[in-house]
């Protein structure tokens, strides 16, 4: 009974550290003995004695342990100054290794950064909207072509078993308003909405109670959104301002900034919201001719507590039977505004990831290097009396340092990343708020910091496991072979990644400066302002109005030639007309333009000559070349006859082709009429030559525009080169990340292979020493040295650019006049690579070639 | 280095109470525990305690180990083996028992001006 009792108390007194026990542990085991004896043969007092026991030693052993604590605390501090001094001291003795490792880190945690900044709206960032995972989007098909009849948003109201609240919206207005402001007139783009709009978003804004009846009276009460165009929300609120229709629109409110409306797509830019007036969700208008027009409602839904879409589509969706005039589709708010980009996002954060991976695994790799290199460092702290976990420490020091300098610099990087990125950001990517380094982004770049410690842990557990005695170089030399394999494979997968993604990178490169080298058949210096002319305008009029601005635009200071046109100019406008040429019915575009259009755009003429007045009466008309070519292919056009319709127009000239569509759209066959009696749309391009900016030109060419007609709207003036980059921003944002992945994949592979080369020199120092003693070449050391890495890295890259061949098929709809797998573009890519790989090995393996054999020899 | 007892004041009372049973000379653990105890609850302090308080105390160098003094042997009858660890008082640990008695009295005399013994006398 003694000894078991002994046992427990011996087994107790583990609470106390473990000197104290080898100090006092025999003497109080005594002591409790006699505590023990003097309690003999009374039961009650035995357990009571041993119940204080226990209290006692919990009590005062936590208590030492906390001493010990705060005491090995203080020496931590110290401990870890020094450590940070003498980190500071092997920085500034090779500040160019520290640098690379630095500017490597926060290239791959910059760019995944910045990827996550662009991505994380669409993959976790919540919507701006009070508890936004219980919003849902009902929308309605109309099935059958039946005219009715249609649910309204009371039916949805009545299921208070599924829905906290719902209101009912469009997202965009068919009818958009033509508004006279004092400043000048604007159109107004709205989405209408009911009333419990913004209650069911959360937003603590409330619409008037006469919201849905507001219409009726003639007046339109509107809310601006933050987008809205800045002449209107410099108005103070409840100004009224009359629009061209007679109408009156009263600003109640302004949405502040931040505030998103909730819908699929950027384009085109809300102005306002205006009242939903009440009805069906559906309407379906079947004309005399048979033709079937709808239009639709949306709804958006808060749902109850634990009602997901799938179980309200469930619920209200299928028909009870096929006669139903509707079918109904329920998703979340989240899907609805982030289903198309969101498989994008992941897959472009996926890749940053990848790349980030990369450099933790190098970091490692490096420090693994390094460590060997410093083996004799170590040594001789181990023989002042460093234990091993005061080296273990200062090589996690070592790594945490680094990683926070990686972090800000990957900050710094991101940051800039997206500064370079904004003008290129195509709408949509930023649709749910402008990229920044928010402290989400803060956050994820230091987690990746972290995994980088994470992954540099590792070399500092292998010192961990060394006996104090034994040299780490000898056990980095007998590295098994499974690391080395590891070593090879990821220096191989780090090439191949960074081949593909070069490769990719050059494709789009040689595929952006097709698309900017090429000849537009503009000139360089032309500005256009679009104008939008009142609906139900007369013929006469107008061309008067045209006439007389064209006029007045030649006055505007530093404009030298002044035309119109209308159809496209590169704004995604503009339509086809079929005609007949002998016979042979073609599709082709066309373009009414006044005497002097293809001078002030720059456009030559090939053959014959251009519209002039003299065309008004005798309607000739210009064709381009590829319509030339297209519609004659066997000899001259000028002279030829179109058949528009029943009259026969002869061909006058052939003009150059021009980018009329965008800049990745060949130009189609075109046809070029005067300008007489516009009648395609209410939209006339103005073209203007001039020196100065589209902005300085804007306010001057608004007055002209309004003063020849007060209801003419000028909707945009911008230079055309402007529209014609805008017209490609998809390709030359994919262009730039892809060169940004490039050179992320680049710098990290070099940097894996600077790590692989410079572990063979630490691992074969005293080799090399010997060799070098012995006479050996520097040729031969290099050779021996760099054989690994070079491997590694070719076989890599081979791998990678037959991956990238293939690879590139993915890449062709955003390529150019290029075809994916160019060999050209390719081979370069290649050149590139086998470059940054030779030099990447080269310095690393200058060091072995500057070892001193006798300070190499001392290592072992 | 030499250290300035009130730099150790006020002591806690077992520290007080262990220093004054040492000025009597070298005492082991149980021996300690014996003195220490209030007469009528014998067996109060636990080892943990008393451990602990000397480990402080030695480290402090209020007092110091000793061998098993000669004169001491194992009395007849005793169980278990004879304790071989001894405590005494160091000449610093002296001092600052001095210090902590002094303090003690300047109170008990300012105590005792007051008002709130009066009366009771």
């Amino acid at each position: 009974m003694t000894e078991l009792g002994d046992r427990w108390y011996r087994f107790a007194l583990r609470v106390f550290p473990m000197s104290f026990r080898r100090r006092h542990g025999a003497a109080m085991l005594e002591q409790f003995r006699a505590h023990r004896r003097a309690v003999r043969g009374r039961p009650l007092a035995v357990g009571k004695l041993w119940v204080r026991a226990v209290a006692d030693i919990l009590r005062h052993g936590a208590a030492c342990r906390l001493d010990g604590a705060r005491q090995t605390g203080g020496n931590l501090v110290r401990a870890i100054r020094q450590d940070l001094l003498q980190i500071w001291r092997t920085v500034r003795a090779r500040p160019g290794a520290t640098t690379a490792t630095v500017a490597v880190l926060g290239l791959g945690i910059g760019l995944t950064s910045a990827i996550f900044a662009l991505a994380d709206p669409f993959i976790l960032r919540p919507l701006p909207y009070a508890d936004p995972d219980r919003l849902a989007i009902i929308s309605l098909q109309s099935e059958n072509r039946q005219p009715g009849p249609f649910p309204t948003l009371l039916d949805f109201e009545s299921r208070p078993d599924l829905l906290t609240s719902a209101a009912a919206y469009t997202p965009i207005d068919t009818q958009s308003l033509r508004v006279r402001h004092p400043e000048s007139n604007l159109i107004l783009i709205t989405a209408t909405v009911s009333r419990g709009f913004f209650s069911v978003l959360g937003v603590p804004i409330s619409l008037p109670r006469e919201w849905d009846a507001a219409t009726e009276r003639g007046e339109i009460p509107v809310v601006l959104l933050p987008e809205a165009d800045a002449r209107l929300r410099r108005l103070s609120i409840g100004t009224a301002v009359p629009t061209q229709d007679g109408r009156v629109i009263r600003i109640i409110g302004s949405l502040p900034d931040g505030f998103l409306f909730p819908r699929a797509r950027v384009r085109p830019t809300l102005g306002a919201i205006t009242p939903l007036a009440e009805g069906p969700l559906m309407e379906v208008r079947i004309s005399a001719r048979g033709r079937v027009s709808s239009t639709s409602r949306t709804v958006i839904a808060r749902l109850n507590e634990g009602v997901s879409p799938q179980l309200l589509e469930a619920v209200l969706g299928p028909p009870e039977s096929d006669t139903r005039p509707y079918s109904l589709r329920v998703e979340s708010l989240r899907t609805h505004m982030t289903a198309r980009l969101r498989p994008l996002a992941i897959a472009s954060l996926a890749a940053g990831l990848l790349i980030a991976l990369g450099c933790a695994a190098n970091v490692a790799n490096l420090l693994l290097a390094r460590g060997t290199a410093r083996a004799l460092e170590f040594r001789i702290r181990t023989t002042l009396g460093a234990g091993r976990v005061d080296l273990a420490r200062l090589v996690l020091i070592e790594l945490a340092a680094l990683s926070a300098l990686g972090v800000a610099a990957g900050l710094a990087c991101a940051a800039l990343a997206l500064i370079t990125a904004q003008a290129v950001i195509p709408a949509e990517f930023v649709a749910l708020g402008a990229p920044a380094i928010t402290r989400r982004v803060t956050a994820f770049a230091a987690a990746l910091g972290l995994t980088i410690i994470a992954a540099g842990v590792l070399p500092a557990f292998a010192l961990w496991g060394l006996a104090p005695g034994s040299s780490i170089a000898h056990s980095a030399s007998v590295e098994s072979r499974v690391m080395r394999a590891l070593r090879f494979a990821m220096a191989a997968g780090q090439s191949a990644v960074a081949m593909i993604l070069l490769s990719s990178a050059a494709l789009l490169g040689r595929s952006f400066l097709n698309l900017t080298l090429q000849d537009t058949g503009f000139a360089a210096d032309v500005v256009v302002a679009s104008v939008s002319y009142p609906p139900g305008h007369s013929r006469e009029p107008r061309q008067r109005d045209i006439g007389a601005t064209i006029e007045a635009l030649r006055r505007i200071p530093g404009v030298s030639m002044a035309a119109a046109a209308t159809g496209a100019m590169v704004d995604s406008s503009g339509s086809g007309t079929g005609v007949a040429v002998d016979g042979k019915f073609s599709l082709v575009q066309m373009k009414e333009v006044t005497p002097g259009y293809f001078e002030a755009v720059g456009a030559s003429i090939v053959a014959g000559r251009a519209l002039d007045d003299r065309d008004r009466l005798q309607r000739g008309l210009l064709v381009n070349r590829r319509a030339a070519a297209e519609l004659w292919p066997d000899g001259t056009a000028v002279g030829r006859l179109i058949n528009r319709g029943k009259t026969a127009v002869p061909v006058i000239g052939v003009v150059a082709d021009t980018f009329d569509q965008a800049l990745d759209e060949r130009p189609g066959p075109m046809l070029y009429t005067l300008l007489d009696a516009p009648t395609s749309g209410s939209r006339v391009n103005f073209v203007l030559r001039t020196a100065d900016s589209a902005g300085a030109v804007r306010w001057p060419v608004e007055r002209v525009v309004t003063e020849n007609n007060r209801d003419a709207i000028v909707t945009d003036v911008s230079r055309l080169d402007d529209r014609l980059t805008a017209s490609v921003e998809d390709r030359v944002f994919a262009t730039l990340v892809a060169t940004m992945f490039a050179t992320a994949g680049l710098g990290v592979c070099a940097f894996g292979l600077v790590g692989v080369v410079s572990f063979v020199v630490a691992r074969r120092t005293r080799e090399i020493a010997i060799r070098s003693a012995l006479g050996a070449e520097p040729r031969r050391v290099r050779r021996l040295v760099m054989r690994q890495a070079l491997t590694a890295a070719v076989a890599g890259s081979a791998a990678g650019l037959t991956a990238a061949y293939w690879a590139s098929q993915w890449l062709a709809s955003l390529l150019y006049r290029v075809e994916a797998g160019d060999g050209p573009t390719l081979l370069a890519g290649s050149v590139v690579m086998l470059a940054v790989v030779a030099v990447a090995s080269w310095l690393p393996a200058r060091r072995a070639l500057r070892l001193s054999p006798t300070i190499a020899l001392r290592i072992e | 280095v030499p250290r300035n007892p009130q730099d150790l004041l006020p002591l806690k009372d077992l520290v007080f109470r262990i220093l004054v049973v040492l000025v009597d000379g070298e005492r082991h653990g149980w021996g300690l525990v014996q003195e220490l105890d209030e007469p009528g609850h014998s067996g109060r302090l636990l080892p943990g305690h008393l451990y602990r308080t000397l480990d402080r105390m030695l480290e402090d160098g209020l007092i110091e180990e000793q061998d098993r003094p000669s004169a001491i042997r194992k009395s007849p009858g005793a169980v278990g083996a004879a304790p071989s660890r001894f405590f005494r008082l160091t000449a610093f640990g002296r001092e600052v028992a001095r210090a902590e008695t002094r303090r003690l009295e300047t109170l008990i005399h300012k105590v005792r001006a007051g008002k709130l013994l009066r009366g009771r006398r």
